[in-house]
């Protein structure tokens, strides 16, 4: 199965496929391409969706609240001076002895900015069978961002560490697609991060509001902070969508530590991969259940800032394919269509 | 030091590995050294650890129950250390280990009544005590001494002081034949006395079938307690319960027809019951004779009076029976030796009657009398054991061209010869005597008159054995270079020949000057000891099954100046001696000379039957005499303690085993068990 794509480029490394004409298909393993092309086969099918109309923008495939002169009726509305005599309805005028502007509809394009969490807290899974959230979660922009391309939308993908790291974009049209998703193979973990800062900034910089994605492991700063920023966002005119990455095993705890003889818990020193700090434990039973405890009370906390900012909230674990389980799940939120 | 409970700390020392206690604490307190794992955020395992202490390097001790146990292990250990001893229950539960060093002495009886086969493994009895001794060696541990006496007509002791010896003896004693024979336990016992260690916790078993006799009081002062073993005397085994056996075969020759061998026979009957067996006489391999006997029970026993077959050498009489030492079923007597090792003897006499006779009845002995005018050649003499000169003495000539181990008997030696006289002794009275002396063993010289009898003078080299007033009258020591024995006095003359001294006297003389023939019969476990003829140098003795035994013959020293009569005449005598016999059947002598040429041969049987070994009874009273056997004062406390140090480190190690049982097995079972998988969390969104 061979990605169509538009010569010159060269096949992508991100994509599986024969290095020579002869060459094997390898089997999909680990660190294996980010796409292949039954995954890009149905993100064609598919379109970024808004829960909100746009109001700016250049033409594009997306309903906007801006009227114009396009074929698509939308509305009438009464005359008032300065309107265009040319869109009078004048068989409206015959019937009801009133001059009406027969508006049409403008349909403008989307501002996708996906922003990547990139810090090293993402750069890590609890089984060396799976993928890191880092991977999943560059895969799963890379799957929203070909989307956008592919209609048409304007696509920024901003990987942030401690700071914004160097962004793709704004980037347009489907010949876009492969750079982007080059882009996403060479993107590496930043170290730390601060979320709530960063999707602040992010926001104050940019005079045109679009859609943005968030796609993170959120372990930076508490749920609380996170509202502020949401909020900024909704009151710019963003629409705002988290997409919160999980390794299954940080739900559990347990896979996280060591086993002692006889399946007893074994004391364990855990360091946080991103300040490098260290703590000692035995994860006794009871201290399993305090973590899952802090888990769900966390999840909950995020859960309910989103809900209070507007913000569509979803949580996506590693262990969970992209292709089939996360597009239906994008799709029953509402983020694609 | 004494503590509680009846217990002993041999070593207090050892309460110092306590310290292992608070070491132990310690080592629980400290953090093990945890695995490194690296997380996404501490945030949610800071929430959810309460205990502080972990991040300390310490932390307060565990009330775990691995720490109970490694508790209870390192106080267990410590106990042991103190070498912890009792003499109560532990000691008698044989769960405790002997405190002191201990020296095993092993009484083994490898008498005849040993060969019995009534023991329930169906081995005999020397087998059984064998292997009973060999049990008692593998208890032995280092530090202890070990020593085998085995009893038997002789009594041969084995010794181990360390482990290596240990096994090295039992080697030994796997391999080692049963003497046979009486077992000596009186004898045993007084070296057993000599064996005793001092320092050491001196134990005597004696393993025998009890068909012994001891002395009370010596076991009663032997310093050390004896336990008996007893093997064998099971009912039933066989049908016969008790034992019959031959134990008397006897032959003499017929008065008035020296050419008929007249046979005595004992068969006795050691069993409860009277039996009535049949009895067969074997010449040649074929049954001359058959008797049924009927014998009373008890040690009853019955006397057979047969004649030999004419021109038989060798006869077996045997009993038809079923019992459990069938070794004393059967006995044989040689009745005629070869000619070749019969005791030649040269009469040179002209009246030879009395001499002559009390010769002729010497076992094997065959006579030559030559009067004292004829010749005698050199070439002659060398085949004669021994040369008796009857009122007659050999010139100078004559003694030089005489073997130059030849052995000679002057009788009455007249005047002029080589020995020297002063005149003559007309009545002379018996006035010294070496009554040592083994001419002498047997004889009663009290009454015996003497005539007239020159008055030799002796030198230094000779032994005046019975002397009168003015000389002596029986003398021994080299005469030209050869032994001899000189009787002074004429027994024509006196009236020895009439009394039953004289050929004990004649039979002491040859018994010390010329080689001893073989016996007919030696019974078992009897040494055989015989002198070889001249020129032999090697007796080889065939046992009946198994390799022969060569003994050296020693070689005479003729100039030998002892003047011990005892032990110059024994070094002078060559006899050789033969132990092995511990195995009933017909045992082959052959000579050989310097240069391993046979010089003749003959044979000996050794006989299992014996009045006290075929009585397989035990002794009723041995218990009881051996039971008065005591320890030493300064033995007996320290041989009832126990170390109790192996079942302490015993049960340390037990539950060291079952805390890795514990710790390990569930680690197993948990490998095998599906890992956990993460249940998805219900994602909610704006729409929700």
């Amino acid at each position: 199965m061979r990605l169509s794509l538009p010569s010159p480029i060269r096949r992508p490394a991100f994509l599986p496929g024969r290095t020579g004409a002869d060459a094997p298909v390898p089997a999909r393993t680990v660190g294996d391409a980010l796409f292949d092309e039954e995954l890009l086969g149905r993100l064609r099918r598919l379109v970024l969706m808004s829960q909100k109309t746009i109001a700016q923008g250049l033409a594009g495939e997306h309903r906007s609240r801006r009227r114009g002169s396009s074929p698509e009726f939308a509305d009438f509305k009464s005359y008032s001076q300065g309107d265009d005599f040319r869109r009078i309805d004048w068989n409206t005028y015959a019937r009801l002895d009133g001059l009406f502007v027969r508006l049409s509809e403008v349909t403008t394009e989307f501002n996708v900015h996906l922003l990547l969490d990139a810090s090293n807290s993402m750069d890590w899974r609890g089984d060396d069978r799976g993928p890191t959230k880092f991977a999943y979660a560059r895969r799963l922009a890379g799957a929203l961002g070909y989307v956008s391309l592919w209609r048409f939308d304007r696509v920024v993908l901003a990987p942030f560490g401690a700071e914004l790291a160097p962004r793709f974009g704004p980037a347009q049209g489907r010949a876009q697609a492969v750079p982007l998703l080059r882009h996403l193979e060479t993107l590496a973990p930043l170290g730390q991060t601060d979320l709530p800062a960063i999707l602040d900034a992010y926001a104050r910089v940019r005079r045109r509001p679009g859609l943005v994605i968030l796609v993170s492991d959120l372990l930076s700063g508490e749920p609380a902070d996170l509202g502020g920023p949401l909020r900024e966002l909704r009151a710019r005119g963003w629409q705002a969508t988290v997409v919160h990455v999980v390794d299954p095993a940080e739900l559990l705890g347990a896979p996280m530590t060591g086993v002692g003889p006889g399946g007893r818990p074994a004391p364990s020193e855990l360091i946080e991969v991103e300040s490098g700090e260290k703590l000692r434990l035995t994860p006794t039973d009871p201290v399993l259940s305090r973590y899952r405890a802090a888990i769900e009370t966390w999840l909950a906390e995020l859960d309910a800032v989103c809900a209070a900012e507007g913000t569509t909230y979803l949580r996506l674990q590693t262990d969970w394919p992209v292709e089939t389980l996360v597009l239906q799940m994008l799709h029953e939120r509402g983020v694609v269509g | 030091m004494s503590g509680p409970f009846g217990l002993d700390l041999l070593a207090p020392l050892g309460l110092a590995a306590l310290v292992g206690i608070p070491a132990v604490i310690l080592f629980h307190m400290r953090h093990t050294t945890p695995q490194t794992r690296p997380v996404p955020t501490l945030r949610f395992w800071r929430a959810a650890m309460l205990d502080e202490s972990e991040q300390t390097a310490f932390r307060r001790p565990p009330l775990s129950l691995l720490l109970l146990l490694h508790l209870l292990i390192v106080a267990l250990l410590a106990f042991g250390l103190t070498r912890p001893a009792t003499s109560g229950a532990w000691a008698a539960s044989g769960l405790g280990l002997r405190t002191e060093p201990r020296h095993e002495i092993l009484l083994l009886d490898g008498s005849t009544s040993m060969a019995a086969i009534d023991t329930p493994s169906g081995e005999t009895r020397f087998e059984a005590a064998r292997r009973i001794a060999l049990d008692r060696l593998d208890d032995l541990r280092e530090g202890d001494v070990a020593t085998v006496v085995l009893m038997g007509t002789r009594v041969a002791t084995l010794e181990a002081t360390d482990a290596g010896g240990f096994v090295a003896l039992s080697d030994r004693l796997r391999a080692i034949a049963p003497p046979g024979g009486r077992a000596g336990l009186n004898a045993a016992l007084n070296l057993t006395k000599d064996l005793l260690l001092p320092s050491l916790d001196d134990r005597v078993v004696l393993v025998s079938d009890g068909a012994l006799a001891v002395d009370p009081g010596l076991a009663a002062g032997l310093g050390a307690p004896v336990e008996l073993v007893t093997v064998g005397g099971e009912t039933g085994t066989v049908p016969i319960d008790g034992n019959v056996a031959i134990t008397e075969l006897a032959a003499s020759a017929a008065p008035g027809d020296p050419a008929r061998q007249q046979l005595f026979v004992r068969v006795a009957n050691f069993s409860p019951e009277p039996v009535t067996v049949p009895v067969t006489l074997t010449a040649g391999g074929i049954e001359a004779l058959r008797e049924d006997v009927t014998i009373a029970p008890g040690g009853g026993s019955e006397r057979l009076d047969w004649e030999a077959p004419t021109g038989a050498a060798e006869v077996t009489v045997a009993v038809a029976v079923d019992d459990p030492l069938p070794d004393d079923d059967a006995a044989s007597l040689i009745l005629r030796q070869d000619t070749d090792l019969t005791l030649q003897i040269l009469l040179v006499s002209d009246a030879p009657r009395h001499l002559r006779r009390a010769l002729a009845v010497l076992p094997g002995a065959e006579v030559t009398t030559q009067p004292t005018d004829g010749p005698l050649a050199g070439g002659d003499t060398a085949a004669y054991d021994l040369i008796v000169y009857d009122n007659a003495v050999p010139d100078a000539d004559q003694l030089a061209v005489l073997p130059a181990n030849a052995a000679l008997l002057l009788v009455h030696p007249p005047a002029g010869g080589p020995i020297a006289t002063r005149g003559e002794m007309v009545a002379p009275t018996l006035t010294t005597l070496v009554a040592y002396d083994p001419l002498l063993e047997g004889v009663d010289l009290s009454g015996v008159t003497f005539g007239q009898t020159p008055v030799y003078e002796i030198d230094a080299t000779q032994t005046e054995v019975v002397g009168a007033e003015a000389g002596p009258l029986i003398f021994r020591g080299p005469l030209g270079g050869k032994d001899a024995v000189v009787i002074g006095f004429d027994p024509n003359a006196s009236n020895i020949v009439q009394r039953p001294v004289f050929p004990i006297l004649i039979a002491n003389v040859a018994a010390q000057l010329a080689p001893s023939p073989l016996p007919a019969s030696v019974p078992l476990g009897e040494p055989l000891v015989y002198r070889p003829r001249i020129g032999a140098a090697v007796a080889r003795v065939a046992p009946p099954e198994g390799e022969p035994t060569d003994l050296s013959v020693a070689a005479g020293d003729p100039d030998d100046t002892s003047t011990d009569p005892a032990t110059a005449g024994a070094d002078r005598l060559r006899s050789v001696a033969y132990a092995d016999t511990g195995r009933p059947g017909v045992y082959r002598v052959t000579e050989l000379d310097a240069g391993g040429e046979p010089l003749g041969g003959g044979r000996f049987v050794v006989n299992a039957g014996h009045p006290t070994e075929s009585d397989l009874r035990p002794n009723p009273d041995l218990a009881a005499a051996l039971a008065t056997a005591q320890a030493g004062s300064d033995a007996g406390a320290a041989a009832t303690l126990a170390d109790l140090w192996p079942p302490l480190v015993a049960a340390a190690l037990l539950i060291l085993a079952l805390e890795w049982l514990v710790t390990a097995w569930p680690r197993r079972r948990m490998a095998l068990a599906p890992a956990p998988r993460a249940t998805p969390l219900p994602v909610r969104g704006r729409g929700d």
